[in-house]
């Protein structure tokens, strides 16, 4: 019963700590042009995933339905990733145009689009 | 440690497993119930198990929610039917006296019994 | 003590200590930070070392599992707590094993990934259905081992071995921005919690009863929990090297379980991409299984009801009936399109908040004279446990406020 009781004092204490912590933390670090963020470093790797993928494919070293699932799961997380993006943004313009390839696009094309998020991440990331 | 020594009742028999004499797994140790023994004594005069037991235990609302799912109803076993007490609660007897495996014995008529090595 | 019964016992806690969550972190920090992550691994495998061989020993001394004496000694109020807790963290879990196996199976396939979930439950059902407890937890562990081939292809790639090893001191990498500071602290924290998985302490100790542990199985029980998820570990960190080796400079943090494939694909070739597609899905599907299994036992050894597979389903009826609604549970959330890799990222915060919780009261018994006489814990032990303690509440109390300022480490 002590145990429990003194358990319980630790533990009301301690969720009372966290959420100090927690409004502490997100009044202190909040800010909005970081807000794109992970959408641009979810893109970037998806689409370097994506070319990864077309890349060995063209080499004949992954299976058919390898190449189907993994290209599909990397445009569909594009294609979400994208959706919460502003349309007038800067990013937009990166955005659309590498939706625009097609699935089987050529690696070196998605690379290039990749590289170019990873230009916008470092941006948004020194900001 | 046998029913005969002294326990610590809060630490050492409540929220404790009890097995009957086959080993069976009958519940836990979910309350006491007390009887006066002599003058300004009590003595434990049986283990409480079952839902019903909850509602000393934990707030209103809560145990609305447990009556809610499982029941209120409350087993009694009698102190004098427990043989050992250690990391378990220890029946002399089988767990079927005091309807104990009520809740199992029902729960099997929806379990298939083939298929398994 | 039999030899090959050791050698099976460790060579299945190697199969089965990757699961879908430490798959994608490990990728993922050896992407974003290269090998700066590998101590975290390594001081978080020391942890559920300790656990793991406290949680054992327990259950073949006291022959009661760690749920049954978290009852016993938190009460009813933050047993329940305890309880309902474990059970969202676990079933959370759960699901985001069952998603990574569909996904894994569709990629294998190019079967719907929906209609592989239903596949793979109906397969999981029927398995802890059939089998006894020895062979669920071997034929997954053993068959796990296909993961191996993620150690093979790093050995062919010819990795730094000396960053590697730099990677097992204690670092935190310099010139990062605050930004970046703090989603290494958000992983640090992730990987504490996947290593740490307080369903793996449940099941463990829960299979000690399985399979009647006594006193004599105590060295037995140390061996698995120090040597096996040591190799476990090096797996981890075998995906993790590989992943900065090869990902890094193709600017890929992997997304998805099957991306991590491509660590083995692209030294081996396309055998090696099955053999790591084939080791990612047995250990994610024995993941699932322990993850269900681990719930199932709480609510079993909490009530105190009949429990376990080293008995018939239907002499544990409400223990069965609780394993598989608890599969069916995990599979609706899948079957709800969640996206897996969100899911996996709940379980990780979900586990970290539960850890202190699950690792107090087994502290508490393991160094109960009364329960555990001469096999209490003794200074080491103790030191170890307390330490480890500390360092849980702390992630605790850092996780949520980390994993909405990194947006669950994408920031």
């Amino acid at each position: 019963m002590r145990l429990e009781r003194g358990i319980n004092d630790i533990v009301g204490a301690g969720v009372k700590a966290a959420l100090i912590l927690l409004l502490s933390f997100l009044a202190a670090c909040s800010s909005g042009p970081r807000t794109d963020l992970p959408a641009i470093r979810g893109m970037r790797s998806a689409a370097a995933e994506w070319a990864l993928v077309n890349r060995e494919a063209a080499r004949g070293r992954l299976t058919p339905a390898y190449t189907a699932g993994m290209r599909k799961a990397m445009r569909e997380e594009i294609a979400k990733q994208a959706r919460t993006l502003a349309p007038e943004s800067p990013e937009a313009a990166a955005v659309a145009a590498l939706q625009a390839l097609p699935p089987s696009a050529a690696p070196g094309l998605i690379m290039r689009q990749a590289a170019a998020l990873k230009r916008i991440e470092a941006a948004l990331e020194s900001a | 440690m046998s029913p005969r020594d002294k326990i610590q009742l809060m630490s050492g028999l409540l929220d404790l497993p009890i097995l009957d004499k086959d080993w069976r797994y009958c519940g836990i140790v979910d309350d006491i119930e007390f009887e006066e023994s002599g003058e300004n004594a009590l003595r434990v005069k049986a283990l409480l198990v079952g839902p019903g037991a909850y509602r000393g235990r934990l707030p209103g609302w809560l145990f609305s929610i447990v009556r809610w799912i499982a029941g209120e109803h409350i087993s009694r076993v009698p102190w004098d039917a427990i043989v050992e007490i250690g990391s378990a609660a220890v029946l002399k007897v089988s767990g079927d006296d005091y309807g104990l495996h009520h809740a199992e014995d029902k729960a099997r008529r929806l379990v298939p019994k083939r298929g398994a090595i | 003590m039999n030899p090959l019964e050791i050698t099976l016992g460790i060579l299945t806690a190697v199969g089965g200590f990757v699961d879908i969550s430490e798959l994608v972190f490990a990728a993922q920090a050896g992407s974003g930070y290269g090998y700066a992550l590998i101590w975290v691994f390594a001081f978080a495998t020391i942890g559920i070392m300790a656990m793991g061989e406290m949680s054992g020993r327990v259950a073949a001394v006291a022959k009661q599992p760690v749920f049954n004496l978290i009852r016993h000694r938190l009460g009813l109020k933050l047993g329940l707590v305890t309880l309902i807790a474990s059970l969202v963290s676990n079933l959370i879990t759960c699901a985001a094993e069952i998603g990574g196996a569909a996904i894994i199976l569709h990629l294998l396939t190019g079967a719907p990934v929906m209609l592989m979930a239903v596949m793979m439950m109906a397969v999981l059902i029927g398995t802890i259905w059939i089998l006894p407890f020895k062979w669920i937890e071997r034929s997954y562990g053993l068959l796990g081992l296909f993961m191996l081939v993620f150690a093979v292809a790093l050995i062919k790639i010819h990795p730094p071995w000396g960053a590697i090893a730099g990677g097992f001191v204690p670092q935190v990498p310099s010139g990062l921005s605050t930004t970046e500071l703090i989603r290494f602290a958000y992983f640090g924290v992730a990987i504490v919690s996947a290593v740490m998985f307080p369903y793996e302490v449940y099941f463990y100790s829960s299979g000690g009863i399985e399979e009647g542990w006594g006193v004599k199985d105590l060295p037995v029980n140390r061996l698995t929990c120090i040597v096996g998820f040591a190799l476990g570990s090096l797996l981890s960190i075998s995906i993790l090297s590989s992943s900065a080796q090869l990902f890094t400079p193709l600017l890929a943090d992997p997304q998805l379980p099957g991306t991590t494939a491509l660590e083995v694909e692209l030294p081996m070739g396309r055998a090696g991409l099955l053999l790591a597609l084939v080791g990612i899905l047995f250990a994610v599907a024995g993941a699932a299984i322990e993850t269900c299994l681990a719930n199932a036992y709480s609510v079993a050894q909490f009530f105190g009801w009949e429990w376990g597979r080293h008995k018939k389903p239907w002499e544990t009826p409400r223990f069965t009936l609780a394993w598989i609604a608890l599969f069916l549970a995990g599979l609706a959330i899948v079957l709800t399109g969640v996206d897996v890799m969100k899911l996996v990222e709940f379980a990780i915060l979900f586990s970290v908040l539960v850890l202190p919780l699950t690792y107090l009261p087994l502290l508490l018994l393991a160094s109960d004279r009364h329960f555990m006489r001469k096999h209490r814990n003794g200074t080491l032990a103790n030191s170890v446990g307390w330490i480890y303690f500390a360092v849980i509440v702390v992630a605790a109390l850092a996780a949520v406020p980390l994993f909405l300022l990194t947006s669950g480490g994408q920031t």
